[in-house]
């Protein structure tokens, strides 16, 4: 054969099956500039310029960047494989005709390789060339979400472009390995009938039915129980396996199941619609199963990823004045020493004159004293701070207030005896708390009883919190400094708590002023003023710490955004192999139908049923997966500081909403594909 | 009156590029009576298969008509003829056109399901057939796991189980072996003999011998046709055979 032939050949193979070959090329560029752009914004220098004050926010972002390229890629290697290995099949007839034509397994393989080489270089080049192009508007995004200043000019990554070229030409390289295994090892008349092996029905999986319940249950479970932030943490990713594995049960196996029970149901199943729709789901299952698991899962984690990165975003504001209420916090952490007592009015008046010195004046000044230590409540409703205790049912970090800095916070007064407390975070009216080592388990100071004289509905103290917070307001300081003596006899000197002092100012200057601030107050000696002995001191200004929370939730919801982007694209290529695939099956079948005496109407109304089922069923179960993942969603941003579960609902609501419509319209698109193919 | 009856009948196909006319059938005349075993006979291309299509409703003559009971099936409207085939018409294809995804059971069901009558029903009509057609055993098994013959009765059963005025059968031993062939076309005299008027179109000089009456279309109309009368199916087979010589070389028969 001439030399000439291959790349012809390969190009018009290419063009007579562009109806697979152009969306896995156009998915294909997708995930080149997704994986260009993220990489690019790791070594884009505009970013790190445009970081005000030069704060963490930056290499949040870079963090995340990193992080983002490697689960893009992942998901790349996963998805080209599954599309390349859909192409093949669909095309093992096409193969085989060549080889029984005379082409040689050799010709066959350069063929191979030729496609592989075109389909790889418009791929990559394309995609690099939209990735460089999208950059800039992403880079807009990007700081928009980050409240960054927009950087000008236009600016391209040699060493991503390199290194995305490198990354999915070797991704491609392997896929096109795999094929020529795959030819190699074939057989010619196995290729020609390839297309077309009969499925069989697909038998009931008891177990795998069984199991499929028992893991969705499972990973329920879990989720609704969570009751905290950092048990959100260490169950997330053991409550996602199980769903992830329930669901695949749930598809292959629970489903035929199901469809079975209707199928002896003989009143039900004799009838027109359910007879064509519940065979056909039956039969398809087996091969369909795993494409709908991938779907809903695809969709699930685009539509968590999504509205809890939005709803951190949207919350930062509001997380932000609650973290750093005023423009300057000084917080330090001492512990009660007899010889040397911390003082704090000395320390204010030293950060006064500071202040003062540089020319700023201060416009409001509000100070408190606060401890905070875990305690865990037992089955008798006891609280102990041996949290390891026998009986223990959840655990508490507890913020004692004084009702004097209640009324500071709140502007409600209040007066109450040292037995008596107001608490948030629990319904007991009687609170006792028993001083057991952690280790002994023996009480190291006697038990300490409150009356509950007032239950608050909402947390007067903002603090950062990783479990439920348990939060008292007690009679005054001496009542607070008994409860630290208590805890310090408990849990001993290296684990106890400090007590913390937190001054909050409110400066006449600009945020970056303040933010100078902070870091210049540092350069004189700080040990010895007479402020007495602490162990830490923390100054932040509020401009500061806004920027880096910006640069945490801004760098997630743009993650968030991006990798949707990506699952998104999967999931509607994936449909659309899946209609193309089912409509080349269902031709023949609704042919059939139609010879017995089906009119065009109802073959027009079942193709409608069973695509709408099919459609529609991932994204069902998608949404009762978030339904009950959002507990556990509401509870990890808690650990950003995230606590409206408003805020949280609507998100998701609206993610779910904006989700459906997307999905319905990629529906509408594909499933025209889907008629087109059957009805002819 | 014949139970079918076919007068003037003429298709035209533009091709799609050119708009070249391609003349399937240029006028074609013949009857059915109630009862009767009819073969049509013809080469490749003759408009054999067009018109069984016609017949079965499935394509639509550029002129002519097509009585069924006296009831001219061309004019019925798009919406009611799905139903029309369904309760008048039973098929038998050549390659069986059974579903994968139902039991043998409910393949044969089919027609009653989408006609929409209740399971007791189904189940009535179900019984006797199948006990008569010796695929009782079949019932339950997959068209996936029976043979082509077993396969082609299941077809024959489904086709019989509306009760049709006419079976049209397209090439039903097309895919048979020899053996399975000789017990379709004994299944199809012994239905014939119990009345059931049948149509059938093949290429199969021995499938055509077992025929009350053979019809040969060439170029687009009815050429010849030869009636069985007293002859034994080894005489319709030699006469047949000397139909088709003389259709081969030319010749200038008129029926």
């Amino acid at each position: 054969m001439r030399k000439s032939l291959y790349p012809r050949l390969a190009a018009q193979s290419i063009r007579n099956n562009r109806r697979f070959f152009v969306p896995y090329i156009l998915s294909l560029m997708g995930n080149v500039a997704a994986f260009y752009i993220m990489s690019a914004l790791v070594s884009d220098p505009g970013v790190q310029d445009m970081t005000p004050g030069h704060s963490n926010g930056y290499y949040y972002v870079q963090m995340m960047m990193s992080m983002g390229m490697f689960i893009a890629f992942a998901f790349s290697i996963i998805f080209v494989f599954y599309i390349n290995g859909f192409l093949m099949k669909q095309r093992k007839r096409e193969l085989g005709l060549y080889n029984i034509l005379g082409m040689g397994k050799n010709h066959i393989a350069a063929l191979m390789l030729l496609e592989g080489l075109y389909v790889g270089v418009i791929g990559i080049v394309g995609g690099l060339a939209v990735g460089m192009l999208l950059h800039k508007l992403v880079t807009l995004l990007l700081y928009r979400a980050l409240d960054f200043a927009v950087p000008l000019g236009f600016y391209i990554s040699w060493s991503g472009l390199a290194e995305t070229a490198i990354l999915f030409a070797g991704l491609i390289a392997a896929t096109v390995l795999v094929n020529l295994v795959k030819v190699q090892v074939s057989r010619p008349i196995e290729l020609l009938r390839g297309g077309s092996v009969g499925e069989r029905e697909p038998k009931t999986r008891w177990l795998l039915t069984l199991l499929g319940i028992v893991t969705l249950g499972g990973g329920y479970y879990i989720a609704v129980r969570t009751s905290s932030g950092v048990e959100a943490i260490a169950l997330y990713f053991v409550a996602v396996f199980l769903v992830i594995i329930g669901t695949y049960c749930l598809f292959t196996a629970v489903s035929v199941f199901i469809l079975k029970a209707l199928r002896r149901n003989k009143k039900f199943y004799y009838r027109t619609g359910p007879f064509i729709s519940v065979s056909g789901m039956l039969y398809r299952m087996k091969q369909n199963a795993v494409g709908l698991a991938n779907i809903c899962i695809l969709c699930t984690m685009v539509m968590v990823m999504i509205s809890g990165t939005l709803s951190l975003w949207l919350g930062t504001e509001d997380i932000s004045q609650r973290l750093y209420p005023s423009d300057l916090q000084i917080r330090v952490r001492y512990f009660l020493d007899e010889e040397d007592p911390f003082n704090a009015s000395v320390m204010l008046a030293d950060a006064e004159s500071y202040i003062n010195s540089e020319g700023v004046a201060i416009t409001g000044e509000r100070t408190m004293t606060t401890i905070k230590f875990g305690v865990g409540l037992d089955d008798a409703g006891v609280f102990h701070t041996n949290t390891r205790a026998e009986g223990i049912v959840s655990s508490y970090s507890l913020d004692v207030l004084t009702a004097a800095v209640y009324t500071d916070l709140t502007g409600e007064t209040v007066s109450l005896q040292p037995d008596e407390v107001m608490v948030y975070g629990t319904d007991l009216t009687t609170l006792e708390f028993r001083w057991d080592d952690r280790d002994t388990g023996e009480e190291n100071y006697p038990a300490t009883t409150f009356q509950v004289v007032g239950h608050l509905q909402e947390s007067p103290w903002f603090s950062p919190q990783i479990s439920n917070q348990l939060c008292l307001v007690v009679a005054d300081e001496s009542v607070l400094t008994e409860l630290y003596q208590a805890q310090l006899a408990a849990y001993g000197e290296k684990n106890a708590s400090f007590l913390e002092w937190y001054a909050y100012l409110d400066l006449d200057c600009s945020d970056e002023e303040c933010q100078r601030l902070t870091e210049d107050y540092w350069e004189g000696d700080k040990t010895d003023y007479g402020a007495g002995r602490w162990e830490y001191m923390s100054w932040n200004s509020s401009g500061q710490g806004r920027s880096e929370l910006y640069g945490l939730a801004g760098g997630f919801l743009f993650l968030g955004l991006f990798l949707g982007f990506i699952f998104l694209m999967a999931t509607v290529l994936i449909i659309y192999y899946k209609q193309i695939s089912e409509g080349y099956e269902d031709k023949r079948r609704f042919e059939i139908m139609q010879k017995v005496g089906l009119s065009r109407e109802e073959v027009r109304t079942a193709i409608r049923s069973q695509v709408l089922m099919v459609f529609f069923l991932p994204i069902v179960v998608a949404a009762i997966h978030i339904a009950f993942d959002f507990n556990m969603v509401e509870k990890l941003l808690t650990l950003f500081y995230l606590h409206d579960t408003t805020l949280t609902a609507l998100c998701t609501l609206g993610t779910l909403l904006v989700f459906f419509l997307v999905y319905g319209v990629v529906y509408l698109l594909t499933a025209r594909t889907y008629y087109k193919i059957v009805e002819r | 009156m014949p139970i079918l009856q076919v007068n003037d009948l003429k298709k035209t196909y533009t091709t799609r590029f050119g708009g070249q006319q391609v003349h399937a059938l240029t006028k074609v005349n013949f009857s059915v009576e109630a009862g009767e075993y009819v073969a049509i006979m013809g080469e490749s291309g003759s408009g054999k298969t067009t018109l069984l299509n016609i017949l079965a409703a499935l394509d639509k003559p550029t002129s002519g008509k097509v009585l069924l009971d006296g009831k001219d099936i061309v004019t019925i409207r798009e919406r009611d003829i799905a139903a029309f085939r369904r309760d008048h018409l039973g098929f038998v294809f050549q390659d069986f056109n059974l579903l994968d995804t139902f039991s043998v059971k409910d393949n044969i069901l089919l027609p009653l399901v989408l006609a929409g009558r209740t399971y007791p029903e189904m189940e009535r009509r179900l019984k006797p057939l199948a006990a008569h057609l010796g695929i009782e055993e079949l019932l339950g098994k997959y068209p996936y796991e029976i043979s082509g013959g077993q396969q082609q009765r299941v077809a024959v059963a489904r086709a019989l189980i509306t009760e049709p005025r006419i079976v049209l059968a397209d090439e039903p031993t097309g895919a048979l072996d020899s053996k399975a062939t000789d017990s379709l076309l004994r299944l199809f005299s012994q239905l014939n003999a119990e009345g059931q008027t049948i149509l059938m179109v093949t290429h199969s000089t021995k499938a055509a011998s077992h025929a009350g009456r053979v019809l040969f279309i060439r170029d687009g109309e009815v050429f010849h046709q030869i009636y069985r009368g007293m002859s034994t199916p080894e005489e319709m087979y030699q006469k047949i055979s000397d139909t088709l010589t003389l259709l081969a070389s030319g010749g200038e028969g008129r029926a």
